[in-house]
């Protein structure tokens, strides 16, 4: 599973059906290389600002891996297939495949050529492996890969199947930019179109393969757009045969010693260590340790069957040099908590996107900063339960940075049925007292202020 | 005794009418907005913010098999982000919860939960879309 695919094989197939007519010809392969990837990196820049990404996928932050670069003949003229890293860990899975996950690293790559018509295109190919060949990967590459534009626009699916051939589907529901996509491709392509119906839908059966590229003259890839905003899969409706689902990020952190892994710990004074203590109160700016849903003008409200409670987190950060880790963690329970039902197995939650609207920051050292990661540790272990009374995400919190000497007030408020550390109470305490050592933030953050910084997974 | 067993039949029936088939839903977007408006926020008014058509593959994966929730007590809400979806026509607010797996629909004003083992996957899933809407999409070249 985590043998990287060769891509460099799969593509000669896929532009097969990509066809290009340029005669350029440039007799130093130094300078031609050095002029393609010139040529890419000023198209993929000038693409990039004119729409916005149709899919999970193509959303994601990603770095272009031009130092990988390598240059593929193309019909009479070249092109450059350049992996596509993805900035975030990004795990998929699908149904073709069954339990194994697997990155998108390992799948994706640009292609970047001139079409025909000398316009230049690029093209993002991701190749989801099926089970056989995730069984055996030494031999020829089976499963479905996705041909997309930049954007994330599908262009076209095909299915690599275990008798060697490849076949394009083709969504059964009569879209006509879909059907004009499909037609060109044949039309140019002219391989033979024997379609294989059974019920839910169609696949273009090449003739043959060859190892050169063949555009299809489909610039642009406006097809199937609707419902494109999905992970890759369907592009046809009801008739979807493959489904991907994507299972990236930490929001429930899995393994918090990786989570952690970028923080060094090294004393002196070269590493900064900072510790956060983010509140987002129930009703800003007031001890309320709860409050009831509210009723909107909509009328739509949870009415009492809900209580807002707020919540607390920590934001770690480490500097040296010119670099910066930072990281997210709040305690959750893994299920939903209640009054009447106060514990659920304990869930360490990246709380990047988290908004707050009050905070104290701590200077801490080295040794501080690893107890409090120690401490946090123990959330995500089995039998370590979160309780909405005695060991909730302020009580975690609170005895979290105790670990570092930070001794915050344990304010105790009180709800219907229960009582406990809160939010509210924690906020108005920072908010009040004279903490040492604290850097008060009155001003809270936003969705899109805390991002987790550093990549090391 | 038959008439209990009869009775017991369409109340049964009539129960399962009243279910609600999560794995039809279409168009699932996600807004953003996070804060503790966000029940007040009418579905009328998400158009003022931005959104992010979800996928409906993976939707349906992690709602085919939603139960209701029946919590003893008032549930707390620890944030959450909003969502709206298609059902048999209508469109839906719903509230999903940033933690237990659990979502909030209110048409009909009852919580839902996913089944425990879809759970971390659908809480990645949601925070990485709505990621998506709050960060830029960078090309780090």
């Amino acid at each position: 599973m985590n043998r990287p695919i060769n891509l460099y094989q799969l593509l000669l197939p896929v532009v097969v059906l990509l066809c290009i007519t340029c005669n350029k010809h440039l007799s130093d392969p130094a300078a031609r290389n050095a002029d393609l990837i010139s040529a890419a990196r000023s198209y993929i820049d000038s693409i990039s600002v004119q729409g916005h990404p149709v899919n999970y996928r193509a959303a994601q932050p990603k770095t272009i891996r031009w130092d990988l670069a390598q240059v593929v003949s193309i019909g009479q003229s070249y092109g450059l297939s350049v992996p596509i890293v993805f900035d975030n860990a990004l795990l998929v899975k699908a149904n073709f495949v069954g339990d194994p996950y697997f990155h998108l690293n390992y799948l994706t790559q640009l292609l970047f050529y001139k079409d025909s018509t000398g316009n230049n295109t690029a093209r993002v190919i991701t190749a989801f492996p099926d089970s056989n060949y995730f069984k055996d990967p030494t031999r020829p590459f089976t499963g479905i890969e996705f041909v997309e534009d930049w954007l994330g626009h599908p262009i076209q699916k095909l299915l690599y199947t275990p008798d060697g051939k490849i076949r394009r589907y083709i969504p059964n529901n009569k879209q006509p930019d879909l059907l004009e996509v499909m037609q060109t491709c044949y039309t140019i392509t002219g391989y033979n179109y024997s379609p294989e119906i059974d019920e839910t839908e169609s696949w273009s059966e090449p003739a043959g393969c060859s190892t050169d590229y063949i555009d299809d003259g489909s610039d642009g890839g406006t097809g199937g757009a609707s419902g494109s905003a999905g992970a890759g899969g369907g592009g046809g409706g009801a008739s979807s045969v493959a489904t991907v689902t994507v299972l990236p990020g930490n929001s429930v952190i899995k393994s918090i010693k990786t989570y952690f892994q970028c923080f060094t710990n090294v004393g002196g004074n070269d590493h900064t260590y900072t510790v956060t203590v983010c509140v987002d109160e129930p009703d800003p700016g007031t001890r309320t340790p709860w409050a009831v849903g509210q009723n909107g003008s909509s009328g739509s409200s949870p009415g009492t069957n809900l209580v807002d409670v707020g919540h607390t987190f920590l934001i770690l950060t480490e500097t040296y040099g010119n670099t910066t880790i930072t990281r997210n963690v709040g305690f959750y329970p893994a299920g939903n908590v209640n009054p009447s039902s106060v514990t659920s197995q304990g869930s360490l939650n990246d709380d990047e996107t988290h908004t707050y609207n009050i905070s104290g920051s701590f200077a801490v050292n080295n040794a501080q900063f690893f107890n409090i990661l120690n401490f946090v540790g123990q959330g995500n272990n089995s039998g370590y339960l979160y309780n909405l009374n005695t060991n909730n995400c302020t009580t975690f919190l609170i005895n979290a940075v105790a670990q570092a000497g930070i001794n915050l007030p344990r304010t105790i408020g009180t709800w219907l049925g229960g009582a406990g550390n809160d939010p509210g109470d924690l906020g108005e305490d920072l908010r009040e007292n004279n903490i040492s050592g604290m850097i008060l933030n009155l001003t809270g953050g936003s969705d899109a202020s805390h991002y987790n910084v550093g990549q090391c997974n | 005794m038959k008439n209990v067993i009869i009775i017991s039949l369409l109340l049964s029936a009539t129960a399962a009418s009243c279910q609600l088939h999560w794995e039809k839903t279409t168009n699932w977007t996600l807004y953003h907005y996070q804060g503790h408006r966000l029940f007040k926020i009418p579905i009328d008014s998400l158009n003022q913010y931005g959104s992010l058509l979800m996928s409906q593959d993976t939707m349906v994966a992690f709602l085919d098999s939603v139960k209701t929730l029946h919590p003893e007590g008032p549930v707390a809400w620890m944030g959450g982000y909003i969502a709206t979806c298609k059902l048999d026509g209508v469109i839906r607010k719903v509230d999903l919860s940033v933690y237990g797996g659990f979502f909030y629909d209110e048409i009909t004003k009852t919580f839902y939960e996913l089944p425990s083992e879809k759970r971390e996957e659908w809480l990645s899933y949601i925070q990485q879309c709505y990621l998506s809407l709050t960060k830029k999409t960078p090309n780090s070249f």
